[in-house]
């Protein structure tokens, strides 16, 4: 072990910001001072993103036509029946009730991948086309790997300037960009800047905005 | 519920790597979901407990295909066999992932998945695992150096996915 006072599973840890300030400092001070350990926080870290690109489109399961549907399935159809018979709503807690009109819609684009920017889209225009833009304010904020879809000459630059005319605010996250090093003048100009991404979401969605994330 | 059914059928998915398999775990778990809705006290921990359900189903399946033999002990074997589907991606970036992820013991696979993958927390974690926060921590770092020795050439080619996020902060 090329590290003595950091564990395996404070590296781990550090990576998956499991440590409390203390033991994140320590780790922090070991990782600066030796970079075999900072290699391995970048390994970790790039597993992390290999699976979760890995797993973000699993496959559905082809069942042919004549197989019935499994016996879990069947029973999952009656007892929804009953449940939603029941009025028992605490699954569907956190969605938009049936009748109440939401504010607006804020998606999240968090992956640094075109179909699912262009699901982004897809999904505000479907929100203007359905409600209009005097009743529904419509925002698409990007964080984490979905700022690459923002950047000047990424693959999802074509529907940018479109989506801004029609009323749709693109918003990208300040603190990754700061994370990245990323400047104003490296992202597309129709694209404004939040402090943080995932603060911006929980506002709206406090102030009534359904929350979407392709 | 839909969006409670994708993340649930992706980590079904990530630990048994059989479309079928999973959808049917999936369906197992929402309908017991549904019949002990009285049993979650906090909505905050939906989450960890549905994936507790997930991971009984899965036990429950082990149970009915190898009825004499100890599931802890199922839970540590190493995997060697991958399913069909994940040796014809296998040369593909998401086929290597994919297969490098079914090799681990399954212990290990749903300690990383719900971490890596769902992002929980590792009490979270083990809560949903009904495992020590420890054995938690110990399966993980098992699982990074393996996946980490076994994708080492595939994690190289990681910038065309996230070029400008390498940087820790």
């Amino acid at each position: 072990m090329s590290e003595p006072n950091l564990s395996e599973e404070h590296l781990s840890a550090f990576v998956d910001n499991q440590l409390n300030p203390a033991d994140r400092n320590r780790a922090l001070d070991a990782i600066n001072r030796d970079t075999a350990l900072q290699q391995r926080v970048g390994e970790y870290q790039q597993i992390k993103n290999l699976l979760r690109h890995a797993y973000q489109r699993p496959p559905e399961p082809l069942r042919a036509a004549a197989t019935p549907p499994s016996r879990a399935k069947m029973m999952l159809a009656a007892t929804l029946l009953l449940a939603a018979g029941l009025g028992m709503g605490w699954l569907l807690h956190g969605y938009p009730r049936f009748g109440a009109t939401p504010t607006g819609v804020v998606i999240q684009v968090s992956e640094n991948d075109p179909e699912k920017w262009q699901m982004a889209l897809i999904n505000a225009r479907s929100v203007r086309n359905a409600y209009g833009k005097k009743h529904m304010g419509i925002e698409i904020v990007a964080y984490g790997p979905g700022l690459n879809m923002f950047r000047t000459g990424s693959p999802a630059t074509a529907g940018m300037d479109q989506a801004t005319k029609q009323g749709v605010k693109l918003l990208a996250c300040g603190n990754t960009m700061a994370m990245t090093h990323t400047t104003r003048q490296e992202l597309n100009r129709a694209v404004d800047v939040v402090p943080a991404g995932i603060v911006e979401i929980m506002q709206k969605q406090k102030e009534g905005y359904a929350y979407v994330r392709p | 519920m839909a969006q409670n059914r994708s993340r649930l059928y992706r980590v079904a998915y990530s630990w048994c790597h059989d479309p079928c398999l999973a959808d049917d775990l999936v369906q197992e778990t929402l309908l017991k979901s549904i019949k002990n809705a009285h049993q979650l006290k906090d909505a905050e921990l939906l989450l960890s407990w549905l994936f507790s359900i997930l991971a009984n189903c899965l036990r429950d399946h082990y149970r009915r295909q190898h009825p004499a033999a100890d599931i802890e002990e199922i839970m540590e074997l190493p995997a060697h066999d991958a399913s069909p589907e994940e040796r014809r991606a296998e040369s593909e970036l998401v086929g290597r992932v994919r297969h490098a992820v079914a090799t681990l013991p399954m212990g290990q696979r749903q300690v990383i998945t719900l971490v890596d993958l769902e992002e929980l927390s590792y009490s979270q974690t083990a809560e949903a695992l009904g495992i020590p926060i420890g054995t938690v921590m110990s399966r993980l770092c098992r699982a990074r150096q393996a996946l980490r020795e076994r994708l080492h050439e595939t994690a190289a080619s990681l910038h065309v996915l996230n070029p400008k996020l390498r940087r820790m902060e």
